[in-house]
């Protein structure tokens, strides 16, 4: 597994998301338990997670006036507030072994198989819907094909270049030509074959003339004669 | 005469929920775990419904996605309405929440592609970039000023290391949790659980609910916690009616207050219109509070109007600190609104046609059917609600009832186009009281009742359910246009519609080539790519009274084009061939305030768009088959050939005539002798070196003038213009060679 490949970027995150869970559950339980809402659970939630969600957009803000946010300054921000929510949620910990015990009793008096199997079919459809979306949705982007051509004005030591570069978004190998021409000769011109998703550039020196002549770069898809994109500059006057 | 089903000892108000949910309580697990299923199910029908239509079956997917809405709406309304216990109630009312928020997120799971995600997505940027908010955001200006959504989601995703997308995802999701016990809560304290599962299950139908407030945008991180603050400050003890009613005093409880304040903080630096309409509620209640408990001779509640009034004094002060910018973003909408509807009322104008615009296929006459019946079933709901409350007043229910009935004076705005909007966003606070009061009509103990037999009460609830699911879909119709509903291929200017590959990836270009914050012109889909993924800034408005939409749509290049690239100092156009397939969907093709918006009739020609390419000094410097990209930046450069393409507008030369020197030259005279005797330039030889003199003296005044700041520079009469014109007449002069230098090739 590379560090680059879609798994190990999906490990990242997921480790990543538990670190963050693991900041903000404290966060939203104790200020549930501050509220003194132990015998309300849901209440307990809406206190907890708003408070929660709100001293981190709070904290960000006091922050940004005076560090600016930083992966530091927010470990900060969830830290202190961590521990004050911690502090005062101690002295309410009798709600804690409530809710564990309510949790345990509902628990033994919940019905157990043709439910679990109904739910487990329902998390199985969720997790189906979204992969079909996800997929589908890549499907779609998959069939739009196309190839990118530029040519940008580069200034280097008073000497006008240009870069002119394509970029091979046809979802495939495709073969190109590329020529540049100006004031009627041409100044480039070279074949191409990039693989999907590659790009290649090169620099040309764009050749000072007065009036300014336009300079084309013309890029040919196979062997078509037919300008597949086309970009083109004004030559620097004087 | 009519008494709710509620508690009569309390009129409906059960002091302590909790005892509602005893430790231990039963669920109906297996009726839970069907509701859940049957979202599932919903779900997997409208992801189905998604994949048809980005294979481009379209036709078949808008009753795919109806059937799976229902297929999850139903349900839960015929749950909800059965009535159950506290937990379950609350289980399925978050369930339902969520499920209808994934409808979006299967819709869109790959990247951002809402309108107000982009300005988002920007706004948050640039709090990456610089650790701080408050950057000019070009997309939505006022964006940056409400910084909440933006500054939790960074903290999300650089703590996590997740995407901003993925981030993005997850913490709407948790503002929908938050946004529907909030609801639970605030209706359960107002009447009932029964009351309360079945209005956040309507909840789901006003018109913003499945699509808009699912974005990530600052109203859906907002509208949640405003919620939330209610719900906060009615469960807190020192604004209980039936407890103070029982001269029973509720205890001061700083530690609910301050938690309350806070919410209500953190609304106010995130959405501006939900901070007003929280401060609106909050003060409202306090007042009926107050004259509620003097008629009942009893102490009013001094924490409602502190809360009130602190949040009240909060805003001005961030108004006071930011007020320009949000009144230069609000003035103009609620100018247009108004003066839209005084012309209304004056009959200086027609009523906007329902469901009918220029360019778009028109709504199927089922939809708008269901969608009028939408708008009649929430009417019909407000007397009703109101009857069956008015011997069970209390000052929470009031305010609630108070909000419903603002959904009224909403309505005809409908009917103007620059009033629709506010209309719509209203929505989804005027739908806290609608929901109420449907469900308490739906729960009320009627005097008048049938035959109770089972087919009655079948009866009866089928009219509910289908009731109900007619505003759930009714909304949808209102609140979301068809073509939006549902994914599939390109279409022009239909915001998430027209996000596709070629334009993010045109955007991420210029973000590597371009440099950022350059001033562009575009239209409105790519300008939403460039200004959030391409970090550019995408300019609109009017240069001294010329659009700049015209200088990108207009049919070719003329002096007014010029003076708009010069004057607005855009340094690049993006152009997008494919405006010229179809009219723009959403109306317009870059900004609301274009000629013709929202009455287009005819789309640009692909000639017209393309009017930049070979006009001297202006380079095509990207093409990627749709999207071409023309800079503009060295528009002020000389040495320009005339280019034999280039339309000649006499016009915009001055007449004259001027005394220059001791001469007495008339511009237009000079250029139009010059461009004459061009035409053949061998036997003209000796004249055109003697006007050369001429255009000599023209252009040397042009700059004196320009240079004098009293007259205005260069951006007026289009001086540049004529000063560029002129030299590249001298230039042809010069060089003896008058020819394009594409003719020059041949």
């Amino acid at each position: 597994m590379t560090p680059h490949s879609p798994d190990a970027a999906v490990v990242a995150a997921v480790a990543r998301s538990i670190g963050m869970f693991v900041l903000l559950l404290p966060i939203a339980v104790a200020a549930g338990w501050w509220f003194g809402a132990g015998r309300d659970r849901a209440l307990a939630f809406l206190a907890g997670t708003s408070a929660a969600v709100c001293a981190v957009a709070i904290g960000g803000l006091v922050l940004s006036s005076f560090a600016g946010v930083s992966l530091t300054g927010w470990l900060a921000v969830l830290a202190i507030v961590d521990l004050f929510l911690a502090v005062v949620a101690a002295r309410h910990s009798g709600a804690g072994d409530r809710f564990v015990r309510d949790l345990a009793r509902t628990r033994r008096r919940m019905p157990r198989t043709l439910p679990a199997l109904i739910s487990a079919a329902a998390v199985a459809l969720v997790v189906g819907s979204v992969l079909v979306s996800i997929a589908t949705a890549q499907r779609q982007e998959q069939r739009v094909h196309f190839t990118q051509l530029w040519m940008v004005p580069v200034s280097q030591a008073g000497t006008e270049t240009a870069e002119i570069g394509v970029d091979n978004l046809e979802g495939r190998t495709t073969s190109y030509r590329i020529t540049v021409s100006g004031g009627g000769a041409t100044l480039f011109s070279a074949p191409l074959r990039l693989g999907a998703s590659r790009s290649w550039t090169a620099t040309v020196r764009l050749p000072a003339a007065t009036p300014r002549e336009l300079i084309t770069t013309t890029l040919y898809r196979g062997s078509s004669p037919v300008p597949y994109r086309v970009t083109n500059l004004w030559s620097p006057g004087g | 005469m009519t008494a709710l089903a509620l508690p009569p000892d309390h009129a409906g108000i059960d002091p302590d929920p909790a005892r509602e949910s005893p430790a231990g309580e039963q669920i109906g697990a297996t009726r839970l775990a069907v509701s859940a299923f049957m979202l599932a199910l919903g779900l997997m029908i409208v992801a189905w419904a998604d994949a048809l239509a980005r294979a481009g079956h379209t036709g078949a997917s808008y009753p795919l996605l109806w059937l799976g809405l229902v297929t999850m709406f139903a349900p839960a309304v015929a749950h909800a309405w059965r009535g159950c216990g506290r937990t379950e109630s609350l289980l399925l009312v978050v369930l339902l929440g969520t499920a209808l928020y994934m409808v979006k997120v299967l819709d869109t799971p790959l990247h951002f592609t809402f309108h107000d995600e982009f300005s988002t997505l920007r706004a948050t940027q640039d709090i990456q970039r610089y650790g701080q908010p408050f950057h000019h955001d070009p997309l939505i200006t006022i964006h940056p000023y409400f910084p909440g959504l933006q500054l939790v989601t960074d903290a999300l995703a650089t703590v996590t290391g997740m995407s901003l997308f993925l981030s993005a995802m997850v913490l709407i999701g948790v503002m929908r949790v938050v946004m529907m016990v909030a609801l639970f809560l605030l209706f359960e304290r107002a009447a009932s659980t029964r009351v309360a599962a079945l209005g956040a299950v309507l909840y789901a139908a006003n018109p913003n609910f499945v699509f808009f407030d699912a974005q990530w945008a600052y109203e859906s991180f907002s509208l949640p916690l405003a919620l939330a603050a209610v719900a906060l400050a009615a469960r807190a003890p020192w604004s209980q009616w039936d407890t103070r009613i029982r001269e029973v005093r509720g205890r001061t409880s700083w530690r609910a207050f301050l938690i309350t304040l806070l919410v209500v903080l953190t609304v106010l630096v995130s959405h501006p219109i939900t901070s007003y309409a929280l401060i609106l509620f909050l003060l409202v209640w306090a007042a009926i509070d107050t004259v509620m408990a003097r008629r009942a001779k009893i102490t009013a509640s001094p924490e409602l109007w502190l809360l009130g009034l602190v949040a009240l004094a909060l805003t001005g002060v961030w108004t006071a600190v930011f007020g320009t910018t949000a009144g230069r973003y609000f003035a103009p909408l609620l100018s247009k609104a108004t003066s839209a509807g005084l012309n209304l009322l004056l009959g200086e104008s027609a009523p906007k046609q329902l469901f009918h615009a220029a360019g778009v296929p028109v709504t199927p006459l089922i939809e708008r059917l269901i969608g009028f019946a939408s708008v009649g079933l929430a009417l019909l709901v407000l007397p009703l609600g109101l009857i069956a409350l008015r011997r069970h007043l209390t000052p929470l229910r009031a305010t609630l009832a108070l909000a419903a009935v603002l959904y009224v004076p909403t309505l005809p705005l409908r009917l103007t186009q620059a009033g629709t909007e506010i209309s719509n966003r209203a929505s989804e606070f005027v739908y806290v009281g609608i929901a109420f009061l449907a469900a308490i009509v739906l729960t009320a103990d009627w005097r008048w009742r049938p035959r109770r037999s089972r087919w009655t009460r079948l009866g009866a609830a089928a009219i509910v359910i289908g009731a109900a699911t007619v505003a759930f879909m009714g909304g949808i119709v209102i609140g979301w246009a068809r073509y939006s509903r549902i994914p599939g291929p390109y279409l022009v200017v239909a915001d998430e519609r027209s996000v596709d590959p070629e334009g993010i990836a045109a955007a991420r270009w210029t973000a590597g080539h371009l440099g950022t914050q350059n001033r562009i012109l575009v239209d409105r889909p790519n300008g939403l790519l460039m200004g959030s993924l391409g970090d550019q800034d995408p300019q609109t408005g009017a240069l001294l009274g010329r659009p700049l939409p015209t200088v990108l749509l207009g049919p070719e290049f003329t002096p007014t084009t010029y003076y708009v690239l010069a004057g607005d100092r855009l340094s690049y156009v993006v152009v997008d061939t494919r405006l010229a397939d179809a009219l723009p969907l959403v109306g317009v093709y870059v900004e609301n305030d274009e000629p013709d918006a929202y009455a287009h009739t005819r789309p640009p020609t692909v000639a017209g768009l393309l009017k930049f390419n070979g006009i001297c000094p202006i380079g095509r410097v990207f093409d990627s088959g749709n999207i071409s990209i023309f800079d503009t930046r060295s528009l002020t450069q000389d040495y320009c050939p005339v280019a034999a393409t280039r339309p000649r507008h006499y016009s915009w030369f001055a007449t004259g005539p001027f005394k220059v020197w001791s001469r007495v030259l008339d511009e237009r005279a000079v250029v139009g002798q010059f461009d004459l005797l061009r035409q053949d330039p061998a036997a003209n030889a000796a004249r055109l070196a003697a006007l050369r003199v001429d255009l000599r003296f023209l252009q040397d005044r042009l700059w004196r003038v320009a240079h004098t700041k009293r007259q205005g520079g260069w951006q007026v009469y289009h001086r540049y213009w004529r000063w560029q014109e002129l030299d590249n007449r001298l230039l042809q002069i010069t060089s003896g060679d008058t020819r394009h230098p594409i003719d020059r090739g041949k």
